[in-house]
């Protein structure tokens, strides 16, 4: 009962601080307006790949009006023709794209470094600098967007601070902390219970927040329930030590001292110095390998005789021996050289392993620091839930690997077989490389 | 009743009480009279139970040392009564006795305050517009409303013009004459004289003294005070 | 004023916790300068190791085709200035690789940011973040009661009595403090000039001079308001509680509100869109490896004349290394309109983002920041276009070789000399003076001067103005 009343007293208290009502309805505004930044950027996404998709489906059209009149190709430009598998190839470009999780409006997390589609041809890699992320303002992405992750996880304990900083700090500045231990008993839990409005009131509003967007974007709730437990979790983060901090300090500018230190530690020291140890031990990676592979290493490719090329890609592919070219005893130059990207698709997968090696290693020493970072850790997990980390991204470049090869593999024993394509062999085509991983 | 039996304290080295005894019964209005320094309030904070003795034994109704429980029966009135300035008398009245786990309504609030001498007109105002005497009344109905049987009062009279003072004799008074034990720790003589039926004068952490009010006029009291200071 | 100034600082040496932090943030500098000079001097070594092995392989090549060689092309990889070490700016999010080749232009890839899971939504703790985050923070705990604790406890009256006056005691407050700010930034300052002696030009010392003066205008900022604030409250509490929600808005917030905001007033295209009307415009040209477009019958026709001959294979020259150069021109031409536009809404939103300093000077401070240290929008596009204009020259003297080098046209197998290609010069990007950029940041000084003005104008208004001590 006791405990009920301080706790119900305490929304009495909140709302006769009108700093504390202003800067919680500006947090409650600034959420609103990150999610809803957040729905925009969805929108955008969504609606480029849908232009995307309505252009990759003109360009099949066309391809299928050609094979319809009889046609091989553009007009002006009779040397294509479509009817061979490598012509056909180059003129079914395959749109691999990244759509936007569900989530995406709770936190935009690492959406502005990469690139969320992809034009696959048969000389694709998903390090290609195509793929690099959407035209932005480097200056505004240093400082970051008012998106909700940034919100819950740097400006809400920012919040909790100036709601309960003067907890027993007002009480010890106007000296009546010791008629208060008189009254209460137990001065501890009756910090407890105030403490106990604050983080219900943080808690009801973070989950609310999370929920409508569940709602709007007709998520099941239990897609958002990590979410949830996680923006929880972190105010408990907070919500501790600060209850620690308020019962053994001497005034409220003491108590808000140390609380702006703990955020300054968590949030901004402590990410910042294993950024800085990251970088020291893995400086930012010029990928001279994959350079190499893109560049040195397929220009050798280019040179070589078709009996190497030959030899190279029947190793590749050891089903090649049973196509018309595998098992023919003259090698046909043009069908060679024309599914020789297949060669150049190994060498550059060699050069992106080491790359996503190098970079597992360095998430690896970023994971080790999650013990002492917990900031960074929640910033990742809340970036998984929401497919925005870096990880969603390798896996986003995993698919556009597949499609690759997928083109690659059908190019190769297509043209091998020296196919002669029609319609209906396109349509089978089409279904191959729209299959997924 | 109150009962400090050879309470010793020290911080660090400096000796705040020694051997201090001292007893008040029931009905009783007992004045510690001391300087700055002499131990009024280290005494006042063992019988909170903010602090413990180093030796010696504090009774406070019949237990022993254990101030915890009967916490809900202690009425305090600091030097300051400051309160929430942004609620206003009654809402403060009515949170203090709400953490303390009592229930009033506010009719009986309102008749609480009133009864300690703050006009009516006033009850619905914030306290950052009250005076410092004002406040001081809601400080004893925050008291009287634990209908505490012991209070303990940390310089009450300090600052507050004499109108204000006499008002705060006579609630003290009233609240001795239905069976409180009130301890009052105080610079003020001619108040302490007023209020208290026993006076205790307190120096470096001694009690140096013990006299009945009755006994003494106010210039007498006075001269006795400074003759202990001067010594 | 000098024995009210001293007085202060007496009492804060006495301050045990003062002591300890303005010693932490001392050392604390140190070390993270010493880091950052550590960590920008790696970086530095595997830029250069990048480019000699880029540059190995093009001295290396075998005889070639100049246009193959076009289409072989090369790399710029971003260096970093050397003040890297004290505010990395956007570094962190801009991609470090371009490839410079014919017929294209490329955008700059592998950001370090998109290299790793994220780590810190400040940065990496270099001077630059203590300065602008902490040191700020440390400097409003230490002067949001000098005011008035002053009052609360009388000393004021005390003061005022002795002769001094109100307008000098609240100044004496702000410089006291102030100074503490200036003795930490040295601190760092002089950390670079330690240990990073040998790398030191005019230009750099002009640079670290100008970010001293920042850093040091915005703490006068810091401390005047919080001092103005500490004047105009009459309780320690509210003054902090509403310094530090400034501290909140300026630093946290408002920068991604105001960027956000820019972009949404000039907005920038999509990738999708901007290459689909370079594109567009791009087809309009010539195509080097298309023989039937008009534009390249022109261009034949025109060589012909030139050369008074009738036929391609009559020409003195080879008609392919004309006909690719042009084509080049042409994209040339589609790039500067195209980027141009591009970096004309970056260089708009970026005015934006400084006129918005006027609410909030941590903004100015921000750019000038970056500005000095040469890693903001300004110095990565004078990387972006010393790359292009490298590229240009790079791929016209392929195509020139290819043209005039003494091959014929048609002679598809001519090959260049492995003597040719060595003396194509390499890309060496040459790191801009500040004064070439100076009139860029005019206006962030100005804004911090005018924000020093008008807080010493309302604090010397304000202090006359308090007369209920």
């Amino acid at each position: 009962m006791k405990m009920l009343n301080i706790f119900l007293y305490e929304f009495k208290h909140f709302i006769k601080s009108k700093a504390k009502l202003f800067t919680y309805l500006f947090f409650v505004l600034a959420c609103i307006y990150s999610i809803y930044n957040g729905f925009n950027l969805q929108n955008n996404h969504l609606s480029t790949i849908e232009n995307i998709q309505q252009q990759d489906d003109e360009n099949i059209s066309q391809v299928v009006n050609w094979f319809k009149n009889g046609e091989t190709g553009p007009k002006d430009r009779d040397w294509i023709d479509v009817t061979d598998p490598y012509w056909c190839m180059r003129y079914s470009p395959t749109y691999v794209v990244k759509n936007p999780s569900s989530l995406l409006p709770l936190g935009l997390g690492q959406s502005e470094q990469y690139g969320y589609y992809k034009k696959v041809t048969i000389w694709s890699s998903p390090f290609d600098s195509d793929i690099v992320e959407e035209i932005s303002n480097y200056e505004r992405l240093i400082n970051g967007n008012i998106d909700f992750s940034f919100l819950i996880l740097f400006l809400l304990p920012l919040l909790l601070i100036i709601l309960t900083y003067n907890l027993n700090g007002l009480e010890k500045d106007l000296k009546f902390d010791n008629l208060i231990a008189i009254q209460t008993g137990n001065s501890k839990n009756w910090i407890l219970y105030r403490l106990i409005f604050y983080t219900t009131l943080l808690l009801t509003t973070v989950n609310a927040l999370i929920i409508s967007v569940v709602f709007i974007n007709n998520i099941l709730i239990a897609d958002a329930v990590d979410l949830i437990l996680l923006s929880n979790l972190y105010i408990f983060l907070f919500i501790i030590p600060f209850y620690f901090i308020i019962v053994f300090s001497s005034s409220s500018t003491s108590i808000a001292f140390k609380m702006i230190s703990i955020w300054l530690m968590l949030c901004v020291l402590i990410p910042g110095s294993v950024h800085q140890y990251v970088s020291l031990k893995y400086p930012p990676n010029y990928m001279t390998d994959f350079l190499d592979a893109n560049r040195k290493d397929t220009y050798a490719v280019f040179k070589l005789p078709k009996e190497e090329l030959h030899h190279l890609l029947m190793g590749i592919y050891l089903d090649l021996d049973t196509t018309k070219q595998g098992q023919d005893s003259i090698i046909n130059r043009t069908i060679v050289r024309n599914t020789m990207s297949a060669i150049v698709n190994q060498i550059n997968i060699n050069a992106i392993n080491k790359i996503e090696q190098q970079n597992d290693s360095k998430n690896d020493l970023i994971i080790g620091s999650y013990w002492f970072n917990p900031v960074s850790y929640f910033q990742n997990e809340w970036n998984t839930l929401t497919s925005t980390d870096y990880n969603s991204y390798k896996d986003y470049r995993k698919d556009i690997q597949y499609a690759v090869d997928n083109k690659l593999e059908l190019l190769t024993f297509e043209s091998w077989d020296q196919r002669k394509v029609n319609s209906k062999v396109y349509d089978k085509y089409l279904d191959k490389l729209k299959s997924t991983r | 009743m109150i009962k400090l039996k050879n309470i010793h304290k020290s911080f660090n080295q400096n000796k705040a009480l020694d051997n201090l005894c001292l007893e008040v019964n029931p009905g009783e209005i007992y004045g510690l009279l001391g300087a700055n320094g002499a131990g009024k309030s280290t005494t006042m904070n063992l019988l909170l139970g903010f602090l413990q003795p180093d030796s010696g034994s504090i009774e406070v109704f019949d237990s022993q040392n254990n101030l915890n429980n009967k916490k809900d029966k202690i009425g305090y009135i600091p030097e300051n009564v400051n309160l929430y300035p942004y609620l206003s008398g009654i809402e403060n009245l009515d949170y203090f006795c709400k953490i303390a786990g009592l229930k009033y309504k506010n009719e009986e609030l309102k008749e609480l305050l009133s009864e300690c001498g703050l006009e009516s007109d006033a009850h619905n105002k914030v306290t950052s517009d009250y005076s410092k005497g004002m406040r001081q009344k809601v400080g004893i109905a925050i008291a009287l409303a634990k209908d505490a049987s012991i209070y303990l009062l940390d310089e009450p009279a300090s600052g507050l013009d004499p109108l204000a003072s006499n008002e705060l004799s006579e609630m003290l008074k009233k609240l001795a004459s239905k069976g409180a034990t009130i301890l009052m720790a105080s610079h003020d003589i001619f108040r302490v004289r007023e209020t208290c039926n026993k006076i205790g004068i307190l120096k470096k952490g001694k009690l140096v003294n013990e006299i009945l009010s009755k006994d003494v006029s106010s210039n007498q009291l006075e001269e006795i005070y400074i003759n202990f200071m001067k010594n | 004023m000098i024995n009210i100034l001293v007085n202060e600082w007496k009492g804060f040496f006495r301050n045990k916790l003062f002591v300890f932090l303005s010693l932490f943030f001392l050392i604390s500098l140190c070390v993270v300068t010493f880091f950052g000079i550590i960590q920008n001097e790696k970086q530095l070594e595997e830029q250069k190791i990048a480019q000699e092995h880029i540059r190995l392989q093009w001295d290396q090549m075998e005889p070639s085709n100049p246009h193959s060689a076009a289409h072989f092309g090369s790399y710029a990889f971003k260096s970093t200035s050397i003040l890297n070490s004290i505010d990395e700016g956007i570094n962190a999010v801009t991609g470090n690789v371009l490839r410079l080749e014919g017929h294209k232009q490329n955008d700059v890839v592998f950001s370090e940011a998109s290299q790793s899971l994220l780590i810190s939504k400040f940065g990496k703790l270099k001077p630059a973040l203590i300065f602008q985050f902490i040191i700020p923070l440390f400097l409003i705990f230490f002067s949001f009661n000098s005011y008035t604790s002053e009052r609360s406890n009388g000393r004021l009256k005390l003061l005022l009595i002795q002769g001094a006056s109100l307008r000098q005691i609240v100044f004496s407050k702000v410089f006291s403090i102030w100074v503490i700010g200036i003795v930490l930034l040295l601190a760092s300052i002089i950390v670079q000039f330690v240990f990073n002696s040998t790398e030191l030009s005019s230009d750099t010392f002009l640079r670290l001079i100008l970010l001293l003066f920042t850093y040091a205008i915005y703490f006068f900022i810091i401390v005047t308001l919080t001092v103005l604030l500490s004047v105009i409250f009459k309780n320690s509490t509210a003054a902090l509680s509403v310094t530090i929600l400034i501290w909140v808005i300026w630093t946290i917030f408002l920068p991604s509100i105001i960027g956000k905001t820019a972009e949404e007033i000039s907005p920038l295209p999509t990738r999708i869109d901007f290459k689909e009307s370079m594109a567009s415009d791009r087809s309009k040209g010539i195509d080097g490896h298309n023989p039937r477009g008009d534009r390249r019958q022109a261009l034949e026709k025109a060589t012909l004349e030139k050369y008074n001959v009738e036929k391609l294979k009559d020409l003195p020259i080879n008609f392919s290394g004309i006909l690719m150069q042009e084509d080049e021109e042409y994209g040339n031409k589609v790039w500067d309109k195209h980027f141009g536009s591009l970096y004309d809404q970056l260089k708009s939103q970026k005015n934006i983002y400084q006129i918005s300093g006027f609410v909030n000077p941590f903004i100015s401070l921000q750019n000038l920041s970056m500005g000095t240290s040469g890693t903001d929008m300004y110095h990565h596009l004078d990387f972006l276009s010393q790359a292009e204009k490298y590229r240009r020259v790079f791929i016209k003297s392929l195509n020139d070789e290819y043209a005039f080098g003494g091959s014929k046209t048609g002679q598809r197998g001519w090959k260049a000399s492995n003597e040719f290609f060595r003396s194509v010069k390499e890309f060496q990007y040459q790191n801009p003076t500040f004064s070439s950029f100076y009139s860029k940041y005019i206006i962030d000084f100005l804004i911090l001067l005018f924000w020093v003005s008008m807080l010493v104008i309302f604090l010397s208004f304000s202090s006359r103005k308090t007369l209920d001590i």
